[in-house]
């Protein structure tokens, strides 16, 4: 089986139910962020944030997306990755995902790095005993040494994000997602880091990564899609 | 397109049950999270019960000329059913909000989300049940061969509970008011089981107290503490009550359950 994704007429509307009805009242409201803001009687005020997008990633390849802020591109990721059903079009993914999305979400302060290691491998899907294999690879990497077993709310904040990203980054999956570059701790940290993640990239049959660095795209995507007001460009 | 729907509330529903390392590591990591670095630690739960029912009870069966012996273990029993039903629908309206942050990052069934909540809840009630254990031995309350239907009871109590998680979580999710009204409807309901007060104190209209749904899960959990006779048409009441409450609940699951990321 290939891994492959492919998205036909995509359309992602987000109700707002707080939002001042009277003053969107008749009319389609373009904005010059975000996604285009529209209002039915019925309906209520919504967000169209990403509109009859169409696109297909093959093995191999590495898909870059960029835009302004509110272009939709985080909407898009997070469409990949299954947390929003578009509300019209279809999109079959075909593969394991893994999401560096937010790599630091589910992590709890008071446990020790250990039991964090452990909670997120299991929010990503993995077995207890993978995790138990994955843990010293993990500790090294993160040169956390006996910290590890220290409460996470005493690291810092580069040691929390060298956590994270250790554990992110030693699971392998189909599909990788990726919101920015990930660059985490000091200099010397920053360089293995890339090393790292360079090398999972390889790994992994196809890469969707929402950047707004054009050197980052061109070194690293096999091509870019520009989004703008939800739409691809 | 519907039948594509149902299918997706019914793994669902099923992945959440086989991801039970997932919510159950959750589910204790809420416990150690609310008392770490407490000597005591989640015994707090057990000892703060303690207290309070001996304190109620011992005023309680002045106020309601009841005998010690049978009214304190009566009230130990009530409050731990109670404490589990009740934080059980609270937190079920927030259940979803609460997992905002995962939800919104990582796809999973929904029905970890209530599953880790029932838990940790699980976990609390069990640490209350030390309270009327201690109680039951004291006051040398003998359940008999009833004590054999007390986990059916409490797992009764438990599939209801997630069915409420299911409605109110996708309900309190829309309509942020529901978290609210739930809070007081919850306080409403003490009032009207049969918690503190016995069934029996009350002559006529005595139909009134049989209406309310919880009557009789107090009925058939007490009684599998307690002993006595097996209230048999109590149990029919709750058997048909989880079978309305998930008829509902998964109705709810298949038309909502794509929208609940949504709302968040």
């Amino acid at each position: 089986m290939r891994t492959y994704i492919k998205a036909e007429n995509v359309c992602v509307d987000f109700p707002i139910f707080n939002a001042p009805h009277r003053s969107f009242k008749k009319n389609l409201l373009r904005v010059a962020t975000g996604g285009r803001i529209s209002s039915e009687a019925r309906k209520g005020v919504s967000i169209r944030a990403l509109d009859a997008i169409d696109f297909e990633v093959r093995e191999g390849e590495r898909l870059g997306l960029t835009g302004h802020n509110g272009s939709g591109k985080s909407t898009l990721l997070r469409v990949l990755a299954g947390v929003y059903e578009p509300t019209a079009g279809t999109i079959v993914v075909r593969g394991r995902i893994a999401s560096l999305l937010d790599i630091s979400i589910g992590m709890d302060f008071e446990a020790s790095g250990l039991e964090n290691i452990y909670l997120r491998g299991l929010l990503m899907g993995l077995p207890k005993q993978v995790i138990r294999s994955k843990i010293d690879e993990i500790t090294t990497f993160s040169e956390l040494g006996d910290y590890i077993e220290m409460p996470v709310r005493t690291y810092s904040s580069g040691m929390v994000m060298r956590l994270a990203f250790s554990i992110a980054t030693s699971i392998e999956a189909d599909i990788l997602l990726m919101d920015e570059w990930l660059s985490v701790g000091d200099a010397d940290f920053v360089k293995k880091a890339e090393d790292k993640l360079k090398s999972l990239i390889s790994r992994t049959p196809i890469l969707v990564m929402a950047s707004h660095s054009p050197e980052i795209l061109k070194e690293v995507c096999t091509k870019v899609m520009r989004l703008e007001g939800g739409r691809v460009l | 397109m519907q039948s594509g729907r149902v299918l997706k509330a019914v793994e669902d529903i099923q992945n959440s049950l086989l991801s039970y390392p997932l919510w159950l590591s959750l589910g204790w990591q809420d416990i150690k999270q609310r008392y770490r670095r407490s000597a005591l630690g989640p015994f707090w739960i057990t000892l703060s019960l303690g207290v309070t029912v001996v304190m109620m009870g011992i005023l309680y069966a002045k106020l309601f000329k009841q005998d010690i012996r049978f009214y304190l273990p009566y009230l130990a029993t009530g409050m731990v059913i109670w404490s589990l039903i009740s934080t059980i629908i609270n937190e079920s309206a927030t259940v979803f909000i609460q997992a905002e942050g995962i939800i919104k990052q990582i796809p999973m069934p929904f029905g970890i989300h209530i599953l880790r909540m029932i838990w940790r809840n699980v976990i609390i009630f069990f640490h209350n049940m030390l309270v009327v254990l201690a109680i039951m031995v004291f006051f040398r309350v003998n359940p008999g061969w009833n004590i054999f239907l007390f986990p059916f009871a409490v797992f009764l109590i438990v599939l209801n509970g997630y069915g409420v998680g299911i409605l109110l979580g996708i309900l309190g999710t829309r309509f942020r008011d529901i978290v609210q009204i739930v809070a007081s409807f919850v306080q409403i309901l003490f009032f009207l089981t049969p918690v503190m007060w016995t069934a029996s104190s009350i002559k006529n209209k005595i139909w009134i107290i049989q209406s309310n749904p919880l009557f009789h899960v107090f009925n058939i959990a007490r009684n599998g503490l307690l002993g006595g006779e097996i209230p048999w048409n109590s149990w029919g009441v709750v058997l048909l009550m989880t079978v309305l409450g998930w008829g509902l609940a998964f109705r709810m699951l298949v038309r909502y359950r794509a929208r609940i990321a949504y709302w968040l």
